[in-house]
């Protein structure tokens, strides 16, 4: 692992929850790659080699579970860790991600500190630099809010 | 289930907190009535999250102006700009969006000793606010302005 620049893939069919991932995890010095899907994954995975997967659990085409057994059985990612994100109502999913190795799991919708907390147990993040990503702008003054 | 909790507290706590925190936007409370009900000019769009508990089940909904959608969806920055694949991004940023606003909603009603599981979020677009009060036997149904747009967070518990 590059410590000065860990790469995390994250794997989320919402491109709303990759970019907000982005946005957390860039500050850090963290290189960023996605997937949509668990097959998309899998391929930007053995082409990358993360240092750490944020696997979402239900996705069209691949589900994140089918994706971390697939990852399990290739040689060559069988090691890199896995936080799984999961709805909270699947909380049955988690024993079986468990059981594929996965190394923590975080429901959604999750609270960034919580998420960062568990990311810096499993990778070395670089100083919070100080710019400010794109989706920590403060809010201009607002006028009068024209009626719709 | 007893109308303990503070609905209109929970819902603006919920929504502060996620449009402070992740966004930056500070919205303000601003009554229904100077909401109109159908300007047939202003795109909305409607992402709803179901609740279920043992004793109750219910549901949040977020009526977001599509502006202030826009406004979100550019400070997340990467946007498409080819309109079906836009139309996409604001759908799936809605139901985001619910979706944080829901949870926050839940952990409000659970400190409130109610519990539910959140349902995951449906997304409807269309001309005008949904009509009605919105609240069913408890609940809430709140307008808010901020970044130059408005929003409509209605809790409904049955």
């Amino acid at each position: 692992m590059n410590a000065s620049s860990p790469k995390i893939l994250t794997v989320d069919d919402s491109k709303t929850v990759r970019r907000i991932l982005a946005g957390l995890f860039a500050p850090f010095g963290c290189s960023i790659c996605e997937a949509a899907n668990g097959e998309e994954g899998l391929a930007v995975a053995a082409l990358e080699k993360p240092d750490l997967i944020l696997l979402d659990y239900n996705m069209p085409v691949m589900d994140g579970l089918t994706m971390l057994q697939r990852l399990r059985e290739d040689a060559a990612l069988r090691h890199t860790p896995v936080i799984l994100l999961t709805a909270e109502a699947g909380a049955k999913n988690i024993a079986a991600a468990a059981r594929l190795g996965a190394r923590d799991y975080i429901t959604k919708p999750f609270q960034d500190e919580v998420l960062l907390a568990k990311v810096a147990r499993i990778i070395t993040l670089g100083p919070r630099s100080l710019a400010r990503p794109a989706n920590d702008q403060p809010e201009a003054a607002d006028g009068p809010v024209s009626p719709p | 289930m007893r109308p303990g909790p503070d609905f209109e507290q929970i819902a603006g706590e919920a929504l502060g907190g996620v449009l402070a925190t992740r966004f930056k936007l500070n919205p303000v409370s601003v009554s229904l009535d100077e909401i109109p009900e159908a300007p047939g000019d202003v795109l909305w769009m409607t992402s709803s999250v179901n609740l279920e508990g043992t004793q109750a089940h219910g549901s949040v909904h977020l009526q977001i102006s599509e502006s202030l959608l826009e406004r979100i969806n550019e400070s997340l920055g990467d946007c498409s700009h080819e309109p079906s694949a836009r139309e996409s991004e604001l759908a799936d940023l809605a139901g985001e969006l619910c979706n944080m606003v829901a949870g926050r909603i839940g952990a409000g009603l659970a400190a409130a000793g109610h519990l539910f599981t959140m349902g995951t979020p449906t997304v409807l677009r269309g001309r005008g606010p949904e009509a009605g009060s919105g609240a069913d036997k408890w609940g809430s149904h709140t307008g808010w302005t901020c970044g130059g747009g408005t929003v409509i967070l209605t809790i409904r518990i049955q």
